[in-house]
């Protein structure tokens, strides 16, 4: 095959073939350990997924990145800790709640601080998320103290040979949903199409009557609400500590990096690829330990994830759909670039 | 004298610290196409900013069919019937042409209700009484919002007919003279009373121009009056009612397009001789 047939295909697809190529080279070396990772990636990355789609949804309009996008998410766990074990109720409500409540908590971030520093540089409300993470890791800390928590979810036995527990399946199915959710809000109703308008510019959707403010307020609540909900299945699958969503904002960011800064549909694909290639690459350092050619555990386990950040970004900086091609809200890279063009003057 | 449907008086404006409009005066008669030019720097762009409410004027008042709209935010004032097309970034590029129809057509709930001035559907002409006012035969007729919007978008395409095709392709990607009518098309959705464009011709190629000129100058004749800023003096002035020469941020020279044209003045120091 020669190149110019290869660019034919979309970038977004030639990325899903990589992974899946990917998953048959580690299912060919480890056999089901390969396969069984691969799958433990898919659920893993499908919260990556739901975290990362809603810190592209405010990245998009706000144009900066949140850093509390993650304690967001512990937030939630802690609602649905709340609901869940303290007064026990069911695991459903308990993430139904998490959904309200940390919405409501990005509108209350909007209006109290990040609105406020819209006529400033994008860095200073940056410097602000950091310092609402911090609050909110303390606060948790605070209330429930630092010690390790776990829902009050029935595990039911694993299904089959691969051992698929249908907590797992409960868990991508949420997030299957959220992100066809996310998908139709976007592309057919008004709202959504709103929002990608102000992605695209804000001050064009000003003056073309598009009242943002609204908009930027219901971005703010659908992208807390998502991270609630990121952070509820990730209790699940793991565990409650006030640390919990920060340390899995490094491999949020790693996945909207990916998929190409600002863009949801982006931030799905990376994801799906930092889990996967988190977990698959986890076996492999395993089998390097048990060979002695590695010491050590755990902390190998970003490695893998960021390794293909850093070759995305060496030979697509904008990510797999930050480009013009991209179906979803278009890349920093692009941004730049038009502001490079041609800025009119007074 | 008929009311002007724009006023601008002895207008101060500028970014931040840097004041570039000192007293600007101009208006915009109901109907007219009035034209902008002067040379780079010479606030022209600052000019309609100011109108359309991006740019809070420092001094001086703005008035659009005689209400006070100096400050007020361009979101409120498109509900009003102004509308703005930006000289570069005024289609959403990721947004398919039909959908940048549907961001112009958003706002119309807040303003127009079940009434719709309708000088876009087919049939209408140039209505001499102006503004806008008096509901059409079609207007009175019964229509879903669907059906109003898909009618306005028959209005626009028929205008634009290169755009059929292109409906539900993304803006971003078609080519830059069909890029200027998606903006115009935009602008048009909601019938503004007051269409103010800056230069439309920007980055065009002449063939391309003259499209363009001839579009906008068939909106107007469909009753939308045009404040139109432009680098190309000597063809925006050739279609304009009027037209005003501004000069670091100052009015330098105004009067009927075709006068100017012929102002040996003029044509010595803004169009090239």
């Amino acid at each position: 095959m020669t190149l110019p047939s290869l660019r034919v295909i979309p970038r977004w697809a030639s990325a899903i073939l990589f992974l899946l190529a990917f998953v048959a080279v580690a299912s060919a070396a480890f056999g089901t350990r390969g396969i069984r990772a691969a799958l433990e990636g898919v659920v893993v990355g499908s919260v990556y997924v739901l975290g990362a789609s809603g810190l592209s949804l405010t990245y998009a309009i706000k144009k900066f990145a949140n850093f509390a996008h993650g304690d967001l998410m512990t937030a939630g766990a802690y609602v649905a800790f709340t609901v869940n074990v303290v007064a026990g109720g069911d695991i459903l409500l308990a993430g139904l709640a998490a959904l309200l409540a940390i919405g409501l908590v990005g509108i209350v971030l909007e209006i109290a601080i990040f609105r406020r520093l819209e006529n400033r540089p994008a860095v200073a409300a940056l410097i602000a998320s950091v310092g609402v993470a911090l609050v909110i890791q303390n606060v948790i800390s605070a209330i429930f103290t630092p010690d390790v928590r776990y829902l009050n979810v029935t595990v039911p036995p694993d299904i089959g040979g691969l051992s698929i527990n249908p907590v797992e399946i409960l868990t991508l199915v949420t997030s299957v949903a959220m992100i066809a959710f996310l998908h139709l809000l976007l592309q057919y109703t008004t709202l959504g199409k709103s929002m990608r308008a102000c992605a695209d510019d804000l001050e064009l959707a000003r003056t073309s009557g598009i009242d943002t403010r609204r908009v930027t307020m219901w971005t703010w609540m659908i992208s807390g609400a998502f991270a609630g909900i990121a952070g509820v299945l990730l209790a699940v699958i793991v565990n409650v500590t006030p640390y919990l969503g920060f340390f899995v904002l490094l491999y949020i960011f790693a996945a909207v990096i990916i998929g190409g800064i600002g863009s949801p549909y982006g931030a799905m694909l990376g994801g799906l690829i930092v889990g996967i290639v988190q977990k698959v690459s986890n076996v492999g350092f395993d089998a390097l330990r048990q060979t002695g050619v590695l010491e050590g555990g755990a902390e190998y386990e970003p490695a893998g994830a960021f390794l293909v950040m850093i070759l995305v970004l060496l030979f697509m900086p904008q990510g797999i759909m930050g480009s013009a091609r991209g179906l979803g809200f278009g890349g920093l890279a692009r941004r730049l670039r038009r502001k490079g063009v041609a800025e009119p003057g007074p | 004298m008929t009311t002007a449907l724009l006023e601008i008086q002895e207008v101060d404006a500028g970014y931040g610290e840097t004041e570039i409009l000192h007293g600007v005066s101009a208006h915009v008669d109901p109907e007219e196409i009035v034209v902008v030019i002067g040379p780079n720097g010479a606030g022209k762009s600052t000019l309609i900013k100011a109108v359309i409410g991006i740019l809070k004027p420092t001094r001086g008042e703005i008035n659009f069919r005689g209400a006070r709209i100096r400050g007020r935010d361009p979101e409120d004032l498109v509900h009003e019937g102004l509308a703005y097309i930006p000289q570069v970034r005024n289609i959403f590029p990721n947004l398919t042409v039909r959908e940048n129809f549907e961001m112009g057509w958003i706002s119309r709930r807040r303003t127009f209700g079940a009434t719709v001035r309708s000088r876009l559907l087919p049939g209408a002409g140039r209505s001499r009484e102006g503004g806008g006012e008096g509901p059409s035969a079609a207007a009175t007729l019964p229509m879903t919002e669907k059906e109003e919007f898909d009618a306005r978008v028959g209005g626009i395409v028929a205008i634009f007919p290169n755009l059929r095709p292109k409906l539900r392709a993304r803006a971003g990607s078609l080519s830059g003279g069909e890029q200027q009518m998606v903006a115009l098309g935009k602008a048009l959705v909601l019938d503004p009373i007051l269409l103010l464009i800056d230069e439309p011709s920007a980055g065009l190629a002449p063939r391309l121009v003259t499209i363009i000129f001839d579009k906008i100058k068939e909106i107007n004749e469909r009753g939308t009056a045009i404040l139109l800023v432009e680098q190309n003096a000597r063809r925006a002035l050739a279609m304009a009612d009027r037209g005003y020469v501004l000069e670091m941020g100052r009015n330098r020279y105004e009067g009927k397009g075709e006068a100017l044209l012929r102002d040996p003045e003029v044509g010595r120091l803004y169009l090239g001789g």
